[in-house]
């Protein structure tokens, strides 16, 4: 695992307040231990990374805040006015990850990050609710998924359209569009067409800049440790807080940022959250080697057929959102079966799933989005993003999670990562 | 194969050379050498086709350029620069495109080739930065080709991090190799790097070199050592990684087993099964915090992972453990060990067990899925304890399916409402035709939990013959079922039973039950098939029903719809009661159809308050957006709602309407706004927003963009959209014909004192500091429009020439459209035609249109034969055919000799202030055509 001159260690950032602070939280662990509490036990947390999207999570009910974490002081001032008395605030997440009293880690950092602070704090024995997209590669994604299980973690990846919230253009749940899947009127195998046309924004504009002239690093941010894994490239403010999805090396641009929210659902509905699609293509410019740009199609083909359609520029102006050979269902459930929504009634429903996380990780029971269907879900966005990269088609072992016959391709799953960052323990 | 090998040493008498010339010629090291300007020409040729907008045309343009072989590589890296020193994004693209194209399986030959080129271009580099790049191109290219020249770099301070990578990526014994031999020669830092890489290829040759390094005092040298240990897994190591300070803080304990777990792993993996086993039990014996759960957890699943079935007994033992965590995944683990005998070990545990390890065990037993286990899941259903029935529900449904229901009604009348609610989710998993009768006959005699449960699960299913009960159930006096009663309407209802869902409404007393009951009555309305009829018995009732309730009535009627709602709503909306009205107002903005339009705008017309002019205005918005109307019809609708007299907000609402037409008319009219300083920011980005092509849709004419887009220009804050703004600009000035007459970036093209006059980030600046004289054109112009922005000082003054010679007082010798800053009291004594856009001398401008000063201006310029028009800021300043207007002698009454020429260059003339230019266009036309 990481190990890095601890140049910060014990320069906790006191603030004054924590002295005077009276609330005083028992954690769990003391009071003898995971699973020995009475539900109403109260569980700690910590926030690691809190710009953009961390203060989002600052305010996540179930969990009594006890840290915050960042490599920006200023984003790390900000959280702590916002998180109030009793909260401590850190530079270097090792030492968050060092309380004893902390259960639950939040990680909304950039993606780059996620996999290893994910992996430290599954070592360390915390529980992980992690931003999207899971992680920056393939590679990483499978070490996440190994250290979560191995060490009996509770994972949750922060997207949830396939358990609550309305689905984009639908005006309904995902649940009605799991039971006509299941039902088994729409036949077999299905299409999924992911775009504009069918209710979802690809968000082209968060793309990268191809020609940045270097800025000196602002005092309040450490740089290095911000780049942490990803290679080392002169400083300027477009790379970080915000606009970091625009470069390869953080994240991949709309794909990255919003393909967890729209692919999920997507990959459960079509049953494959143990899989991966076989076939890759895109159909796009050519990318600049940093910054992430534009593209047109991506086609996923799963080996049973099913087929992910990611149509970047509307092309299909007709195609539903989902079809089979007998049917097809599109935003605002349209459907050729007639009555849908009352036949939809009398099926039985999709397996339940557990989507309250603290209670999930008081029972010690699988989140509905865990390590594993994240990891899955994370690796369509990833494989498109290298599809898009490479521009070549590209054949996939869902299994053992490498392309076939493309050794060239395979660096791409893997990544390795700036000294001396690694994933391996 | 001999000159292979000699371009791989660095000569030092090549290096002398290098030296030499950079000592002389710094200036050039970057743009040299222009020996070859075909290979030049060619090269520019070829970069210029990057980026490829498809995969095809990138791959036929990376084998045009390989063509040119190693030098045109070579070249075109020279052509990189440092970060930020100029724009080299075009030659990035280039050879990044070459690298993605190369490293296709089959392209061996052209691999190769480019991957020598690229550790060519390397060993002639200096930058580091550069160097940086090309060596993260040959990461995704290079193979054992590279490897002895990537060796080269390990000990550099800034890129010996990427040459590991690189021979990371690379993965062969011989990068193995390369990275062993350089380990005992480079210094402090770069041994991190090199051992990292080590422990990740696994290098057992490495072991003897890192082990030393494990009681290293610099920490992070030790701790990779050990990571490299641990990874490498050789049973050697083990006294190494089982060693840590008693002192160590709780961090690195946990990083020390993290460490030797991952070290098990390794052993079972090569084969060490006993080795890796007896550590992992140590493990388990000695972490017993709870506060260590995840080691125990880990220990097992090695177990499982090295010994397979046979850890089945470690997996028992866990059992014992006071840990939920480890007992969890113990199970987890055994979940896959599959065999009836299997089942039987477990089932004979059970009793052993406290009810929670039991419940935990039913779980696992459950999801395991082996039918055997099913008498014993059917008599857990019957356990004293709660805590196992759940566990039990959920598991023997789960094996047993419809098979279990006769044993889980019972459950149904538990006092646990967890139980309860297994039972409903085991219940939806089951298809209605089994459930649903035996629910409603029990739905009368049932508790009350029971009752709440039941309705839901009705509800779900659209039981419609559950209604009857479902109303029954509302009087039975508790609150939870009564809530769920009235929660269940909307989906049980019949048309038949609007008269007792209105009834219900007219009766409650609690507020927040209007809402669930008006959706059960749109619900059972709906269910009218006859359109017309929908609302007839909530019209009927509207009339008898106390002033008070009205409201209550009015607002469904909207989501119902029907000509004669609609006409009941419309005359409310004029109704005295003023809660009758507000009523009317709401239901009327939510109306579903078309026709209720024309009433809204007549209600905004007469609107006595703001807040009925805005949520009239709001559903006529929404319904004007929704029509299936064309779009010209859709802005006059709009614009009709323009014409009153409308606050911020209102403006807004229209706006958003606009946004949804991309048609030239919806431009134009959010164009209107972009005067109106409260709304311009939101009128410029809804402006942007219609000027983008959109696909499949026509959108508005390209000829009235731009100057709609250059208006709202200013008012764009964000960076992104400004980029957008400007490359719609950019894309339909080329469309039409213009060229830009400035490149942003230097005065390429110009002419003359281009020491005054400076090119800094896309705008030309007079620096009257450091001359004030003429800047022309380099290319003649005859008939033309031009465009272009200018921005003032106080005071300023300038001059466009137009159709002028180079020299000579361009106002006489040629034309000279003032530029001026004619406010300024300096110049109170102008005569007309000095103001600012006159033609010098000979024609008067208009005055009044300018900017404040420090504002930019659009201006365009047309020169076409005799006519020339000057547009300041969409206003027409002058337009004045110049033969007619000199006829009779000029109006300075000099001579304007000038005035014949046909054509000439254009240019600006310095009168010694601070001017600024931008989005300088061209184009020329016929001026017969």
């Amino acid at each position: 695992m990481m190990i890095r001159e601890r140049i910060s260690r014990r320069e906790f950032m006191k603030c004054a307040v924590t002295a005077a602070a009276a609330v005083s939280v028992v954690p769990r662990a003391v009071l003898g231990g995971r699973g020995y509490l009475a539900p109403s036990d109260q569980l700690t947390s910590a926030v690691i990374g809190v710009g953009g999207m961390g203060k989002a999570h600052l305010r996540y009910e179930g969990a009594h805040l006890l840290a915050v974490c960042d490599v920006d002081d200023k984003h790390l001032k900000i959280a702590l006015d916002i998180a109030g008395p009793g909260v401590e605030g850190y530079r270097d997440f090792r030492e968050v990850l060092e309380r004893p009293d902390i259960d639950i880690v939040h990680i909304p950092t950039p993606p780059h990050w996620h996999a290893l602070i994910s992996i430290a704090a599954a070592n360390a024995g915390k529980d992980i609710w992690c931003e999207k997209p899971m992680t920056r590669t393939i590679g990483e994604g499978q070490k996440v998924v190994e250290a979560v299980r191995r060490n009996g973690r509770i994972f949750r990846i922060n997207t949830w359209f396939r358990f609550r919230s309305v689905f984009y253009g639908f005006g309904t749940p995902v649940k009605p569009i799991k039971k006509l899947v299941e039902s088994g009127w729409l036949g077999w195998p299905l299409t999924a067409t992911v775009s504009g046309i069918t209710g979802f924004d690809w968000k082209f504009y968060w793309s990268g800049r191809t020609f940045l002239r270097p800025q000196p690093v602002p005092e309040e941010l450490d740089y290095e440790m911000w780049l942490g894994p990803a290679p080392y490239k002169p400083y300027h403010p477009h790379r970080v807080h915000n606009t970091f999805r625009g470069y390869w090396d953080y994240d991949g641009g709309g794909l990255g940022d919003m393909g967890m929210h729209y692919l999920d659902p997507v990959q459960y509905l079509l049953e494959k959250d143990r899989t991966s699609p076989v076939r890759i293509e895109a159909e796009c410019p050519q990318q600049h080697p940093d910054a992430c740009g534009s593209w047109r199609r991506i086609e996923m083909t799963y080996a049973d057929g099913c087929k992910i359609i990611l149509d970047g520029e509307n092309r299909d102006t007709q195609a539903p959102f989902l079809k089979g050979p007998q049917g097809y269902v599109s935003r605002g459930m349209e459907s050729n079966i007639p009555d849908l929504e009352k036949r939809l009634a009398s099926l039985p429903d999709p397996e339940p799933q557990m989507t309250d996380f603290h209670q999930a990780v008081r029972t010690r029971t699988k989140f509905v989005l865990h390590e594993e269907n994240a990891h899955r879900s994370c690796t369509l966005v990833n494989l498109a993003k290298i599809a898009v990269r490479l521009g070549r088609p590209l054949r996939f072992d869902p299994d053992r999670q490498i392309f076939i016959g493309d050794p060239e391709a395979n660096r791409l799953i893997h990544q390795p990562m700036r000294a001396p960052w690694h994933l391996g323990v | 194969m001999k000159g292979i090998i000699h371009s791989f040493v660095p000569s030092p008498y090549k290096m002398l050379i290098i030296g030499v010339w950079l000592i002389f010629f710094p200036a050039l090291t970057r743009a040299e050498p222009p020996q070859d300007l075909s290979l030049q020409k060619q090269l520019e040729e070829v970069v210029a086709r990057f980026p490829a907008p498809s995969v095809t045309e990138r791959d036929e343009a990376a084998e045009e350029f390989l063509r040119l072989g190693q030098r045109g590589v070579l070249a075109a890296c020279r052509m990189l620069s440092a970060p930020g020193e100029r724009d080299d994004s075009a030659v990035r693209f280039a050879l990044h495109g070459i690298t993605m194209s190369v490293n296709r399986p089959g392209s061996e030959k052209y691999r190769a080739l480019y991957t020598q080129a690229l550790l060519k271009a390397l060993r002639e580099e200096d930058n580091p930065e550069i160097m940086a790049f090309l060596i993260s191109q040959v990461q995704l290219v290079g193979k054992d080709d590279a490897v002895k020249a990537l060796a080269g770099y390990l000990e550099h301070p800034r890129l010996s991090d990427p040459a590991a990578q690189a021979l990371l990526a690379i993965h062969t014994a011989r990068a193995e190799e390369a990275l062993l031999k350089a380990l005992p020669e480079v210094s402090g830092d770069r041994k991190v790097i090199i051992i990292r890489a080590l422990g990740e290829m696994r290098s057992h040759k490495s072991l003897g070199y890192i082990h030393p390094f494990t009681q290293a005092s610099d920490p992070e040298l030790r701790e990779v050592s050990l990571f490299a240990l641990a990874n490498i897994g050789d049973p050697s190591s083990e006294a190494a990684l089982s060693r840590f300070s008693i002192l160590a803080s709780a961090y690195e304990r946990n990083r020390a087993s993290s460490r030797l777990l991952l070290f098990a792993r390794r052993l079972g993996e090569a084969g060490y099964r006993k080795h890796a086993a007896r550590i992992c039990q140590g493990m388990i014996e000695h972490y017993t915090s709870p506060r260590e759960s995840q080691i125990s957890c880990a220990a097992l699943a090695i177990l499982k992972e090295t010994l397979g079935e046979t850890a089945l007994g470690d997996m028992l033992r866990a059992m014992d453990s006071p840990l939920r965590d480890v007992r969890v995944r113990a199970l987890a683990l055994a979940e896959g060990i599959p065999g009836k005998e299997v089942t039987s070990m477990w089932l004979h545990e059970l009793p052993e067990r406290p009810e929670k390890v039991q419940a935990e065990i039913i779980a696992m037993l459950g999801r395991r899925g082996d039918e055997t286990a099913l008498p014993a899941l059917r008599d857990a259903l019957r356990s004293p304890s709660p805590l196992v029935r759940v566990a039990a529900v959920k598991a023997a449904s789960r094996i047993g399916g419809v098979a279990v229901l006769e044993d889980l009604w019972p459950l149904m009348e538990s006092r646990e409402p967890e139980e309860i609610a297994a039972v409903q989710q085991a219940f939806l998993r089951f298809p209605s035709e089994r459930v649903v009768p035996e629910a409603i006959a029990r739905l009368g005699h049932s508790g009350p939990l029971a009752q709440a449960a039941l309705l839901e699960l009705l509800a779900e299913r659209r039981a419609q013959d559950a209604a009857g009960q479902a109303f029954d159930l509302l009087s039975n006096g508790e609150a939870a079922v009564r809530k769920a009663a009235l929660t269940a309407l909307k989906d049980l209802v019949k048309s038949e039973d609007i008269g007792r869902v209105i009834e219900l409404l007219l009766k409650t007393e609690t507020r927040s039950e209007i809402p669930v009951i008006q959706d059960a009555l749109v619900a059972g309305a709906l269910q009218i098939s006859a359109e017309e009829e929908r609302a007839a018995s909530i019209l009927t009732a509207y009339g008898e029903i106390p002033e008070e309730r009205r409201p209550d009535l009015l607002r469904p009627l909207a989501r119902i719809g029907g000509e004669a709602a609609l006409n009941l709503v419309i005359r409310e909306t004029r109704n005295s009661n003023s809660r009758i009205r507000a009523a009317a107002v709401y239901a009327l903005s939510q109306w579903p159809e078309l026709e209720a339009a024309g009433e809204l705008i007549r209600i905004c017309r007469d609107a006595p308050d703001r807040k009925v002019l805005y949520t009239a205005l709001q559903g006529y918005v929404r319904l004007v957006g929704e029509a299936n109307l064309p779009a010209a019809q859709k802005t006059a609708l709009l614009e009709e709602a323009m014409e009153m007299e409308l606050g911020t907000q209102e403006k807004n609402l229209i706006l958003g309407g606009l946004a949804r037409i991309k048609s030239s008319a919806a431009l134009e009219l959010a164009a209107r706004f972009l005067d109106e300083p409260e709304v311009r920011d939101r009128a410029a980005r809804i402006v942007l927003r219609i000027a983008l092509p959109e696909a499949g849709v026509d959108g508005p004419a390209e000829g009235e963009i731009v100057p709609i887009l250059i208006r709202a220009r200013p008012f764009i804050a964000d960076e992104q959209e400004q980029k957008q703004i400007d490359s719609r600009i950019d894309q339909l000035m080329r469309r039409e014909g213009f060229v830009p007459l400035f490149n942003g970036k230097n005065l390429d093209g110009w002419m003359g004192d281009t020491q005054g006059y400076a090119a800094e980030d896309g705008v030309i600046v007079v620096h009257p500091d450091r001359g004030s004289g003429n800047l022309y054109t380099e290319e003649q112009y005859a008939d033309f429009i031009l465009r272009f922005e200018f921005r003032l000082t106080p005071g300023a003054n300038n001059g466009l020439g137009i159709r002028t010679p180079p020299e000579g007082d361009a106002a006489y010798v040629g034309m000279e459209l003032q530029i001026l800053d004619n406010d300024s009291p300096k110049y109170r004594d102008l005569k007309p035609y000095q103001y600012h856009g006159s033609i010098y001398g000979v024609v008067a401008a208009k005055r009044g249109y300018q900017k404040p000063v420090g504002e930019w201006n659009h201006q365009e310029v047309r020169a076409i034969g005799p006519r020339v028009t000057v547009i300041l800021n969409g206003e027409v300043i002058v337009d004045a055919d110049i033969r007619e207007a000199s006829a009779s002698g000029t109006m300075d009454g000099r001579e304007h000799p000038g005035l014949q020429r046909d054509r000439g260059h254009i240019g600006f003339l310095g009168h010694g202030s601070r001017v600024e230019f931008r989005n300088l266009w061209i184009k020329t036309v016929d001026p017969k055509g």
